[in-house]
């Protein structure tokens, strides 16, 4: 580990896990597996977490920091809402599931609805549906 | 807004200081000479940072949100305070006055006659300033769009940089929009106020 590695990982979050999330899951986690991104889902040691009372499920992102690169077979188990991870039970693919595209919030890419003053920079005209009212009348 | 029918809508501002549109940082930052000359010099002992990335990450772990509560979406904003989602370990710290503080959470519906003040206290925070905008309410005027003395969107009297979506969104939501901001501040960041 060079030192503008230890430095970022030190003084930053977003980049990798830092090093307290490091030792708390060489202490505490059990590896339960990895997805197709790389990042590695891991599990309490114990069954009930101390402090939560169910089990402590949390994952390590390989690279940026970023709660939607978690994919959807892996995200049920991650949530409480499947008991077994997808390496011990099989979850069917389905026709809806996308690969991630990161969050281009910010970006020019960012999504614009229709008739937002931010893409075209002007109002559009209203379409006639409603009659304004004016006081006095 | 009867009052200010000939007044033009407003429009965020576009970002200052010379940022490159397809990253999103500043111009430079991702010439390979560059990037090449900084990884050496990291490598032989020396920390080399260009000093508005330093500003940026320092402003990314003080941010101070006004605690600013104007309708239900104020009891999941405060839950994003409390200790499950702890928004303060990501630096992000309620502070009461508009004058000391960098974000503002627009939390719920803003009616006619709360927005003179939404605006007053807007003008009153210093720069840089962040301007979170939280529920479909105060994103466009949601349910009550056509009410008589709503705002449609709290984008009509102040610019702003992050809206969450959700009815009302949850507190993990509200959170992760935070992150978004911390992470639009270190992409487009200047050093200038």
């Amino acid at each position: 580990m060079t030192l503008k590695t230890f430095l970022i990982r030190f003084f930053t979050w977003w980049d990798s896990q830092t090093f307290g999330t490091q030792v708390w899951t060489s202490r505490y986690g059990q590896f339960v597996g990895e997805d197709e991104y790389g990042n590695r889902y891991y599990r309490g040691k114990t069954k009930n977490d101390p402090a939560l009372g169910y089990e402590r499920r949390w994952v390590i992102y390989n690279g940026e920091v970023e709660a939607s690169r978690v994919p959807p077979s892996w995200h049920g188990w991650l949530h409480g809402t499947h008991d077994l991870p997808p390496t011990e039970e099989k979850i069917a693919e389905r026709a809806w599931w996308k690969p991630h595209r990161p969050n281009l919030t910010g970006l020019p890419g960012a999504y614009r609805p229709a008739g937002s003053t931010l893409s075209t920079g002007h109002r559009p005209p209203a379409t006639g549906d409603y009659k304004a009212w004016k006081p006095g009348q | 807004m009867g009052l200010t029918e000939r007044a033009p809508t407003l429009v965020a501002p576009a970002p200052k200081g010379i940022i490159d549109p397809s990253t999103g940082r500043p111009v430079g930052a991702d010439d390979p000479f560059f990037r090449g000359i900084n990884d050496e010099l990291a490598d032989k002992g020396f920390i080399v940072t260009a000093t508005d990335e330093l500003i940026t990450w320092a402003r990314t772990g003080s941010l101070m949100w006004m605690t600013f509560g104007l309708a239900c979406c104020a009891i999941e904003m405060i839950q994003m305070a409390m200790p499950r989602y702890d928004c303060e370990r990501f630096g992000f710290a309620p502070r009461n006055s508009p004058r000391q503080s960098d974000v503002m959470i627009i939390a719920g519906t803003v009616t006619n006659k709360m927005a003179p003040a939404v605006r007053k206290l807007y003008d009153q925070m210093p720069e840089p300033r962040y301007v979170i905008s939280m529920g479909s309410c105060a994103n466009g005027g949601g349910y009550y769009y056509y009410s008589y003395s709503v705002v449609r969107g709290v984008d009509r009297i102040i610019p702003v940089d992050i809206y969450v979506p959700g009815c009302p969104p949850t507190a993990e939501a509200l959170l992760y929009g935070v992150m978004l901001l911390q992470r639009k501040i270190r992409r487009t960041g200047t050093i200038e106020r």
